[in-house]
């Protein structure tokens, strides 16, 4: 394969955050998942747990609860708005007031007509959802506690409320409450705060409190069922299966805890709830627990998502790591320079140097020049970023919010510290972008806007012009967002990839669409160009990638070739989702895969690995004897062994890469104490 | 001698059963206590803690005991001998037997099934089955019964196999599966923990659920077993080493748990509260729970069985023989280094106890009567398997008695391997007053490495300060005698390093005195070392010269009696006997000795080979007296002539001469003490001791009669303190005693008169007495009365008889200094001083003790 030199940056100190709230979606089983700086991701579980979406959030926002109704997402937070967002343009498309001050809790009933908010006031409101809008509907009788949790039941005639000290049962019809329970304190002057409830379709309630029980009562008479202490502290969520004989809760203490019911050794005996298995997958608080069917998504403080198989034990758990399955890393390649994407800022390097030349596989170099921190760039108001690009000399720099698209300037003076230059007029019709990428040769900026649509400007440091809008073709259908976006080095080729998994592929000197891909059920996850060819490289969700020839409209040999042989076993097992795909400019047989977890280089002259046969990473290969590692060496040379890889990427001359990776220590050092636990032998 | 050679002795367990090998078992009415006891059932009084009834007659070891839930007077036991047996255990009577023809390894009774029973069985193949047998109602003592297979490929252990409610279920453990068998559909349900084991397993009494205890400390309760999905397994876990064992609450409320973190372990049921008793004092074994669940029966490893309240409030303790040994948790080659020691105060076997420990054991009543804390350290339960290092605890290596009694010399050693071993020479004063040994001297590494022997010189004149003599690897020997230690502040005396000898730097492996103390005999590699004890002069020196292997001496002995001037050595692979008078050896045999001992009454000394065969003989001559071929499976680690309790009397003209004066008793590897019998094992200690009350079920009529019977008899029992005169009861014992039996009245004198002193104490404890007991009282001295009153001055008598007086005053609930014998880890001890009748302890009943 040849010597490649590798930069491993740990110099993006980009900090997710905690989870606060996750929706589930039934029909098409997506899982919206909401985090403290107000930004919403949306998953979709059945394209291999892929994050379509990201909608970014704002200062003044926040997001306590979410709930979905049909296709539609509306969320709730302490600023005492209710919103509903635009799944098009990923941006909220109008708030009503919650008129009781913050809202903690929402739930839709079970024919997800309305909305109940249980808001700071001590009142439960109901909002009607009509079509294209939700309008207030009435209020409960008030209480005097916050309303800090509610739940339907199925009928959607009762439902129940936790608050401080009182679990209420409520009549819809009347909006009066039919019944109070009362929660015992521990202590005389401390409250019990409950913190989360559900109700069974037998009118069981069940409840989970800051003192940590979980408790089972008779909702029609208010008594005591079972309690079971489980957790060293706060109950702060709880989920019920769809078929209402599993509850899992989690709170403070991590652990996720599912109680099951169990019937009696005979028909007549009264059914228990018993404790079952316990699963520490948290290290903090967890907020949100959802149960989906096949899975119970968890997440908290501790800002991983996870996913706990609830049928077979012996399926995998898996963790979805808090960073945006998105380029937050851009690398001029001539320049050398690195552009790194926070939420609110973006920071530009210099890439370090060293002089020495390896000898020896794995060894680490000296460096002789250290990065430098070129610029950082914070945005107005504390605007979130959606998308940023560098121009691959380095020279041009944009970035877009969810209203505007920016263009700097950096012009190149020796001797100078970097001179940043806003270009103010850009054209009007250029829209909010969610996607944008930089021409090879610097000379446009092709942008993803909001509506499904591709933007091709010509960039001029006095006058830009939009040189034309690409409008996907009409197919009945409102346009999708675009996930993924690829120009080719001779700025001929752009192609966009839609949510709706349909790829299409724009000529830029004639200004037409040239042709769409033919349509693969798994989203694109990550596509580039090849570097002289028109073929376009297509990494799907789904682990599988096909090269096409834009030309011709056909699949490539190679691309064929794979596919008659089938990929390897282990290569479709991978959970991670590929994020970047790319060609060895030097030599184009190479191509370069990167998901979260691990890098890996496909030589296409090299024989694929036969579908039954050991599937050797390097690591494992570079231990073998010389003469056994010839004979198992395959195409796929896979680099294991990192947590949280958030770019790889080639350098212009094809001999470096640049591997960024945010060490997931480093993130979790920053996070707050966890509740302190005895530990046996400690 | 050759007369005794005719008939084969039987090997029995008299005394230091191992009470802990089986659940141990509540009466109905939770008053008794019914524990496997080796080939014997014991029926232990809650009340008193006494023994009260033996169930005897089976022919092996007993595996397991069972109250009949339709009759609460009968408990059925199990047994190796391939039978079944039901007994009257209020009575002590055998009422059938069920041959079942195969070893029965467990035994379990259903309230469901009246007249069938389930019993896990050996097959010939060694795999055990649960069986079960049915037995109708039918006349006749044996019956032979039919036996059903159930369930194939059990664990032969009881804890390994449970019940669910109303025989719905069986579960059953084996090492990694547990299987559940459904009683009415016969479908099995399998579960594996591949990487982990089961140890143990119950089931609650009414909910379809199983307990099951873990290797890893884990306790699994499988729930939902009769639904369609997936069974529902909570873990509870709090234990870090293997569960020992599991038992629900009768009403199901809690789970208890035990394991070798010696804490009982109260869990609710189905809450996550639980509540612990810590420091049991060892690891525990088993646990049970008395029907009406207000009392546990907790087994210790060490041959304790605690009676424990629901509000964790010991209540009663039965110990048997501590077993040094725990499995699993101490590992060394002897589990008694001490040997087997007679204390010449109490005439009671002593040996090592729990870590650390001395015990004092009756072997006569077979009572455990004080454990003795020598090295002063506190038990630390071992650490997980993974967990090294191991722990290594002080063990006590040699002890020695001086001929009185008065003094005791240990010697400790804690060689873990890493640190330098730290070896302590104690010497303790027996303190009348209390009754207990005191630490007078501690000598801190007495020898470089280990002490091989400890030995007191026996002395003929009381004049001459006591001596003592350690032998060392350092190729020391060192006699250490008293010495004044008086200063300004205090009187007291110490012991002191008086002379140190050497051999050609050998290293001195065993000494002995001589009978009169007069030469001492060391033994010093292959040569053997004759010394003038007062002076260190080496006197001359023996060795073997047709040795051609080199192989050094381990044990010396020398004769008693009429033989005291031969000297007995062993080597690993010979036994040489020397005469002094000649300085010659006198005979040599070749034989691989590893125990050797001495009849300090007689002439007669025994030697145990390497593979359990016992030899007696007279050191005189090379002619056995008696052999007993392979004694024991496992090896035999120590031995002691035990002196015989009624030595001398007429009737015991059917024992062997040798046994005339003392008895063999031999403690095996897996720590049995056994001893050599005439003829089968049979019923030898006390006859019963208590009139075991029936209790009626509690009905409404019935508890009013025994509210009006209990009226009127504690209006009896709280009579006025003294009416009459002081002496009024000892009269009326007198009188009512027959004329012939009573002694001189000379003999007599004495301690009526006592009787007639009323101290302030004894008058306040003088109110329990009631006539009731008095009659019973009478009987016991009848029974007792084959030892004559020509044995008062023989110690061993009068200590005998002085602990049974403990007993039958413990039996009547006077709970005075009966707890000193039970409650001896408080190390507050009380030995009973036999000559010292003015001791306020001794109450008012000693009188009649000391007369016979």
């Amino acid at each position: 394969m040849g010597e490649l030199k590798l930069h491993d940056v740990r110099f993006f100190r980009f900090m997710p955050k905690a989870i606060h709230s996750i929706a589930h979606q039934h029909t098409t089983n997506r899982v919206a998942v909401s985090r403290s700086d107000g930004s919403i991701e949306i998953y979709s579980i059945n394209d291999n747990w892929y994050q379509e979406k990201l909608i970014c959030g704002d200062a003044g926002r926040s997001v306590e609860a979410m709930v979905w109704v049909g296709q539609r997402l509306f969320s709730a937070g302490l600023h005492g708005d209710i919103i509903e967002y635009d799944m098009t343009k990923l941006t909220p498309k109008y708030a009503v007031d919650s008129y009781g001050g913050a809202v903690w809790c929402m739930a839709a009933n079970n024919s997800q007509s309305t909305i109940a908010v249980g808001s700071e006031d001590g009142c439960v409101r109901l909002f009607e959802v009509t079509e294209g809008e939700l309008s207030y509907s009435r209020a409960f009788k008030k209480q005097e506690e916050r309303i800090l949790s509610l739940a339907w039941h199925e009928s959607g005639e009762v439902l129940v409320t936790g608050s401080c000290d009182n679990i209420r049962v409520w009549d819809v019809a009347t909006g009066l409450p039919t019944l109070r329970i009362k929660v015992e304190r521990l202590v005389r002057t401390r409250e019990t705060i409950v913190w989360c409830v559900a109700i069974l379709r037998d009118f069981t309630i069940v409840s989970g409190d800051s003192l940590g029980k979980t408790r089972f009562w008779n909702g029609k008479h208010g008594t005591l069922i079972q309690s079971h202490h489980c957790h060293k502290a706060d109950v702060l969520s709880m989920c019920v299966s769809k078929d209402e004989t599993l509850v899992w809760t989690a709170g403070v203490d991590p652990k996720a805890i599912r109680f099951e019911k169990v019937a009696g050794k005979d028909e007549g005996s009264r059914a228990s709830w018993v404790r079952h298995n316990v699963a520490k997958r948290h290290t903090h608080d967890v907020r949100a627990l959802v149960n989906t069917g096949e899975y119970v998504v968890s997440g908290g403080v501790d800002m991983t998502l996870v996913a706990m198989p609830v049928g077979k034990l012996g399926k995998q758990s898996r963790n979805i790591l808090p960073f945006p399955q998105r380029r937050l890393v851009h690398v001029a390649e001539t320049a050398r320079t690195l552009l790194f994407q926070y939420q609110t800022r973006l920071e530009l390097w210099q890439l370090g140097n060293t002089a020495a030349v390896s000898g020896m596989p794995d060894a680490r170099l000296p460096i002789n020049q250290e990065p430098v921190s070129l610029l950082d760039l914070k945005t107005k108001n504390m605007k979130q970023i959606v998308c940023s690009a560098v121009s691959g000399c380095g020279t041009w720099v944009a970035y877009g919010n969810a209203q505007h698209v920016r263009l700097f300037h950096l012009p190149k003076e020796e001797g100078v510290k970097v001179k940043v230059q806003r270009v103010r007029c850009l054209p009007i019709d250029l829209r909010p972008a969610h996607h944008m990428i930089f021409t090879h040769n610097a000379s446009g900026l092709v942008t993803a806007t909001n509506q499904g649509a591709v933007q091709f400007l010509r960039v001029d440091a006095v006058h830009p012009v939009l040189v034309h809008t690409f409008v996907p073709p009409e197919s009945g259908a409102p346009p999708t967002p675009i996930s993924a976006l690829a120009v080719s080095s001779d700025s001929q080729w752009i192609a966009a990839a839609h949510l709706d998994c349909s790829v299409h592929v724009y000529n830029v000197k004639a200004r037409k669409h040239q042709c769409s891909l033919p349509k693969h059920p798994s989203l694109v996850s990550a596509m580039n160009f090849h570097p002289t060819e028109p073929w376009l490289m297509v990494v799907h969700a789904s682990q599988q990638f096909f090269e096409y020839d834009v030309l011709e409209s056909e699949y490539t040999d190679w691309s064929r070739t794979v596919q008659r042989q089938g990929l390897h076993q282990e290569w479709l097992k991978r959970l991670e989702v590929v994020t970047q795909v790319a060609y060895n400019p030097a030599n184009p047989t190479q191509i370069l895969l990167q998901d979260q977890r691990m890098f890996c280089i496909i030589d296409k002259d090299k024989k694929l690995p036969r579908p039954g046969s050991q599937f050797y990473s390097r690591e494992k290969l570079m231990r073998m004897d010389p003469a056994v590692r010839e004979e198992n060496r395959h195409a796929f040379a896979v680099c294991r062994g990192y947590r949280a890889l958030l770019h790889v990427s080639f350098l212009e001359d094809g001999a470096e890469l640049v591997a960024v990776e945010r060490p997931i220590k480093a993130v979790t050092d920053k996070l707050p104490p966890t509740l302190s636990q005895k530990r046996f032998g400690t | 001698m050759a007369a005794s050679m005719d008939g084969e002795m039987a090997i029995v367990q008299k005394a230091g059963a191992n009470l802990v090998s089986e659940r141990p078992v509540f009466s109905p009415d939770s008053r008794y206590v019914l524990c496997c006891c080796g080939f014997v059932v014991k029926v232990f009084s809650m009340s008193s803690g006494e023994c009260v009834r033996e169930l005897t007659g089976h022919k092996d070891f007993i595996t397991g005991v069972k109250i009949n839930p339709h009759n609460q007077f009968q408990a059925f036991t199990s047994s190796l001998d391939k039978t079944v047996k039901v007994w009257d255990y209020p009575d002590g009577k055998l009422l059938k037997t069920f041959s079942v023809g195969y070893p029965v390894h467990a035994l379990y009774l259903l309230k469901e099934e009246e007249d069938a029973g389930y019993a896990v069985i050996r097959n010939e193949d060694n795999t055990f089955s649960l069986v079960q047998f049915s037995w109708t109602n039918r006349k006749g003592h044996t019956i032979r019964v039919e036996t059903r297979e159930v369930l194939r490929g059990v664990s032969r252990h009881e804890k390994h196999l449970a019940f669910g409610p109303e025989g719905s279920f069986i579960a059953s453990v084996t090492r990694n599966k547990l299987t559940v068998l459904f009683t009415k559909s016969g479908k099995v349900k399998e579960f594996e923990r591949p990487r982990n084991e089961f140890q143990c397993v119950t089931c609650h009494p009414t909910d379809a659920c199983i307990a099951t205890g873990m290797q890893d400390g884990k306790i699994f309760l499988w729930r939902g077993l009769f639904q369609k999905k997936e069974v529902v397994r909570t873990i509870y876990h709090w234990h870090t080493l293997p569960v020992g064992d599991l038992t629900f609450s009768p009403e199901g409320t809690h789970l208890m748990s035990v394991g070798q973190e010696c804490v009982l372990v109260l869990w609710q049921y189905n809450t996550e509260k639980k509540d612990f008793l810590p420091r049991m004092g060892s690891p525990l074994c088993y646990i049970n729970s008395s029907p009406d669940g207000s009392l546990l029966a907790v087994s210790q490893v060490e041959n304790v069985v605690q009676i424990v309240t629901r509000s964790n409030k010991v209540v009663q303790v039965f110990q048997g023989l501590t077993r040094v040994h725990i499995p699993q948790l101490i590992r060394s080659t002897n589990p008694v280094p001490t040997g087997l020691l007679l204390d010449p105060r109490s005439q009671t076997l002593v040996l090592n106890g729990r870590p650390g420990h001395l015990q004092w054991y009756n072997l006569h009543t077979d009572r455990h009567l004080y454990n003795l804390d020598i090295v002063w350290q506190n038990f630390v339960s071992s650490r997980r398997p993974w967990e090294a290092p191991e722990v290594v605890y002080t063990e006590i290596e040699r002890t020695a008695f001086d001929q009185g009694g008065d003094w005791l010399a240990t010697v400790e050693r804690r060689a873990d391997g890493m640190m330098a071993e730290e070896v302590k020479l104690k010497f303790w004063s027996f303190n009348k007053e209390k009754q207990s040994f005191e630490l007078n001297t501690t000598v801190d590494c007495p020898h470089q490495g280990k002490v091989n022997t400890l030995v007191f010189q026996p002395h003929s004149d009381a004049d001459l300060p006591p001596t003592a003599v350690s032998a060392g690897d350092d190729g020391k020997f060192k006699t250490w005698t008293l010495i004044d230690d008086t200063d300004i502040y205090r009187e007291n005396v110490c012991w002191s390093c008086d002379s140190v000898g050497t051999y050609r730097d050998l290293e001195a492996k065993d000494a002995a005195f001589s009978e009169d103390g007069s030469l001492l005999a060391v033994a010093f590699g292959q040569s053997l070392t004759i010394w003038d004890p007062y002076t260190i002069d080496l006197k001359t020196t023996f060795c073997h010269t047709f040795c051609t292997e080199k192989e050094n001496i381990r044990q010396v002995k020398f004769g008693h009696g009429n033989c005291s001037h031969y000297l007995i050595t062993t080597t690993p692979s010979n036994l040489s006997v020397w005469n002094i008078l000649s300085c010659s050896l006198l005979w040599t045999v070749s034989c691989e000795c590893a125990v050797l001992v001495a009849d300090p009454l007689s002439e007669y000394m025994a030697v145990f080979s390497a593979t359990s065969d016992l030899t007696v003989f007279k050191p005189s001559s090379p002619e056995p007296v008696y052999t007993h071929n392979k004694v024991v499976q496992s090896s035999v680690v120590a031995a002691i002539f035990f002196p015989k309790q009624n030595q001398g009397s007429g009737e015991q003209a059917v024992e062997a001469p040798w046994q005339k004066w003392s008895e063999l008793y031999f403690m095996t590897y897996d720590q049995d003490l056994l001893t050599l019998q005439k003829d089968a094992p049979q019923q030898t200690r006390k006859d019963v001791t208590e009139e075991l009350e029936s209790h009626l079920p509690p009905t409404p009529f019935s508890m009013y009669l025994s509210q009006v019977r209990s009226g009127q008899q504690g209006e009896e029992s709280h009579a006025p303190v003294q009416h009459g005169t002081p002496g009024a009861v000892a009269v009326q014992q007198m009188l009512q005693t027959p004329a012939h039996v009573l002694p001189p009245v000379s003999t007599l004198c004495q301690s009526f008169l006592q009787m007639l002193l009323v101290s302030k104490s004894s008058a306040e404890r003088q109110d329990d007495e009631d006539m009731e007991s008095d009659s019973d009282e009478e009987e016991k001295n009848d029974q007792s009365e084959t030892s004559d009153s020509e044995m008062e001055d023989d110690g061993a008598t009068i200590d005998a008889s002085t602990a049974k007086q403990s007993t039958s005053q413990s039996e009547r609930g006077s709970s005075s200094h009966d707890q000193t014998s039970n409650q001896s880890a408080l190390d507050k001890i009380h030995l009973k001083e036999t000559e010292d009748f003015s001791s306020i302890k001794t109450s008012d009943l000693s009188w009649m003790k000391s007369i016979f």
